[in-house]
């Protein structure tokens, strides 16, 4: 699975961050990067809305089905652990951030959306903001969905070492914290 | 704290002062309030009493916080000195300011406790009873001894856990008088206890005489905050020129970011020393 | 810190670990550490700074203080999260034993003592028996009635609490430098901002 980008998505639906990884000829405006962000916003809370009428629907469209909080995702190992350099694990330590499974905040709304070319996959907090891979495979399969989940929770612990413990980042606003930068590509480069 | 006030302290229990003889510098300074009114400012105050006593025990240092709540806490400090400045020179006056204050602590702290002999003294330290435990009794008396020597035994301050450092020390350990020896103190002890490591390097300028680097290539506390104009070291800086200034080695302390192979956040501080400390240190031997 | 739940069903795999034991792990295994004296003394740095610019008015140290703390905690909140991915509380009650025994724990490793619940259930203490902000410091006389020196910690409880959409207000009642027997500090949760929780939750 090769992750394509990489969007960040602020409580108010305001794209903060986003990065491609890999080269491509068909690559959107900022502009076209802030209506996706604020349509994935939309439609994280409209999927929620419709969940209990339409089940069915909302579970083909890939989106849990919740009412079961004790749902885990399961921790996938060693993926994109930086294995090589232990030191560098920030305010986290030993061999990964987590080695858990964990439960998922978003439960009835939006989690992944799939073509026939590409899957996107939506991580939200519980403070309400989104970390959103897109991926050039298009694949529902659970274990997919689990890297995914997995990739893009490692991706807030970078978040809450390297952008929230910036001084010269100001909430909410724009992302630009080289080290966010380097790290991120570190993981994904290394699934 | 402030530099303009200095208020008598209170941090000893009344009734024990009387038959206290002199200064004690692990017990810290006397009261000295008329006995009147000493008595409801001392029981006002009577949880702090055991301050130095505790603090200045080697085993007092051990205790760990997470590097997520200091990284939080220096980068609210960092941020409230880009608030109230102007220049960015401005915000690293300001976190050197910060730094110094804690380095003009920690030469006397650290040399202090590399001079208590390891293992003794150690049975008063009580690690779980700490001074917030022992606040409510403390009145009376010899507070934090848990016998309950406190209200009847004015003026004996025999209980084992009640004694001063002062007996554990046999020679007091001098505090630096070479150049090197002082540098080699902020290389090795004072990074030791500030970042859980020595520096990892301490070197002599090949250009100028009175200048002196230590290199950290994993700089701990900046660790999180991506290069900008702004030198977030500086603080570091406070600190060593606060641990030097103390020590007679009056110097100006800068960094500076020098990346080099895989140390992409290697920081250099840069230690000037002024023109007198050099000819003092022509003259001796 | 708001997060979770006493049947902790997550989290653990499987096993249902307590809440004092999936921190305790959390703590030990995978948490970065500093000298917590440093700590101490930085943030001592900060406050006796706070003194000479405000000119000793402790009442405007007292609140810029705790403006300093709301504005770490809005920040810390998501680490907290990142680190623990703990469920929302289901009650007060869990976001008192989630902020004692898991935020307390991993952050400061201190684990105070809730109690002193109101009858409506919506405020508690913390009465925090050690205190690493505070270790060696003693208040001058001038700041010992006034000063609530470790007013920090009340800002971060409330901002990383806002930021789980839960309104609260903080204080301290008593604290040991000034003389009390004990320090404790208030959590009053004035309403839950249900319009502000995210959606996709339940």
């Amino acid at each position: 699975m090769a992750i394509q980008t990489i969007l960040v998505i602020n409580k108010s639906g305001g794209l903060v961050y986003q990065r491609d990884f890999i080269k491509t000829s068909a690559k959107l405006s900022s502009n076209e990067y802030l209506i996706l962000a604020g349509t994935l916003q939309g439609v994280v809370a409209i999927a929620s809305q419709v969940t209990p009428k339409a089940l069915q629907i909302s579970a083909k469209a890939g989106s849990k089905t919740a009412n079961e909080p004790s749902q885990l995702i399961p921790y996938v190992g060693s993926l994109g652990a930086p294995t090589q350099n232990l030191s560098d694990m920030g305010s986290f330590m030993g061999q990964d951030f987590f080695n858990e499974s964990f439960a998922s905040w978003n439960q009835s709304g939006l989690k992944h959306v799939t073509t026939d070319q590409l899957s996107m996959f939506l991580y939200q907090t519980l403070t309400g903001l989104k970390f959103v891979a897109i991926s050039t495979q298009s694949t529902t399969n659970a274990m997919a969905v689990s890297i995914a989940e997995n990739l893009l929770r490692k991706a807030y612990c970078l978040y809450a070492d390297y952008v929230m413990k910036n001084p010269f980042h100001d909430p909410d606003m724009p992302i630009k914290c080289e080290l966010f930068d380097s790290h991120l590509a570190e993981l994904v480069g290394q699934l | 704290m402030s530099h303009k006030i200095i208020n008598p302290s209170t941090s000893v229990p009344p009734a024990n002062a009387a038959g206290s003889t002199g200064y004690d510098y692990t017990i810290g300074p006397q009261q000295t309030l008329p006995n009147s009114s000493a008595q409801s400012v001392a029981s006002t105050l009577a949880g702090t009493r055991s301050v130095y006593h505790e603090s200045l025990h080697p085993g007092a240092h051990g205790a760990h916080v997470s590097v997520a709540a200091y990284a939080f806490l220096f980068q609210e400090m960092v941020s409230q000195a880009r608030n109230a400045s102007k220049t960015v020179s401005e915000i690293e006056l300001r976190l050197h300011r910060h730094g110094y204050h804690i380095g003009l602590r920690l030469l006397e702290l650290l040399k202090f406790r590399s001079s208590v002999t390891p293992g003794s003294g150690r049975s008063f330290f009580h690690k779980s009873g700490g001074p917030a435990a022992t606040a409510g009794d403390a009145v009376g008396g010899a507070g934090s001894a848990p016998s309950g020597a406190g209200a009847g035994g004015a003026g004996s301050i025999g209980t084992a856990q009640d004694e001063s450092l002062s007996s554990s020390i046999t020679t007091m350990k001098r505090r630096d008088l070479r150049l090197l020896e002082v540098l080699q103190f902020v290389h090795g002890p004072v990074w030791l206890y500030l970042f859980d490591r020595a520096s990892d390097d301490l070197v002599k300028s090949s250009e100028r005489e009175n200048e002196y680097m230590i290199i950290d290539n994993t700089p701990s506390i900046t660790r999180f905050i991506s290069s900008t104009n702004v030198q977030c070291d500086f603080f570091v800086c406070g600190i060593i020129e606060g641990v030097l200034d103390l020590a007679s080695f009056p110097c100006t302390v800068t960094a500076h970011s020098v990346p080099e192979d895989k140390f992409d956040r290697r920081v250099v501080f840069v230690i000037r020393f002024d023109q007198e400390v050099l000819e003092r240190e022509a003259l001796r031997f | 810190m708001s997060a979770n739940s006493a049947n902790i069903s997550a989290s653990s795999a499987g096993s249902k670990k307590s809440l004092k034991t999936f921190s305790d792990d959390i703590w030990k295994n995978k948490t970065a550490k500093i000298n917590a004296e440093l700590f101490t003394l930085t943030y001592g740095s900060i406050v006796s700074q706070l003194c000479t610019d405000f000119e000793r008015d402790f009442k405007k140290v007292n609140s810029h203080l705790s403006a300093m703390g709301y504005n770490i905690g809005v920040r810390l909140i998501e680490d907290f999260l990142a680190r623990t991915a703990l469920p929302r509380c289901d009650s007060f009650t869990q976001t008192s034993e989630v902020i004692s025994k898991c935020a307390f724990k991993i952050f400061l490793n201190v684990t105070p003592q809730v109690g002193n619940w109101s009858s409506s259930k919506d405020t508690f203490s913390l009465f925090l028996d050690e205190n690493p902000l505070s270790d060696f410091v003693e208040l001058p006389m001038d700041a010992v009635k006034e000063l609530w020196y470790s007013n920090i910690l009340c800002g971060v409880l409330k901002g990383a609490l806002e930021m789980v959409q839960m309104d609260c207000d903080v204080w301290f009642v008593s604290d040991v430098l000034r003389g009390d027997q004990n320090t404790e500090m208030r959590v009053k949760l004035n309403r839950i901002m249900k319009e502000e929780i995210p959606a996709g939750e339940d």
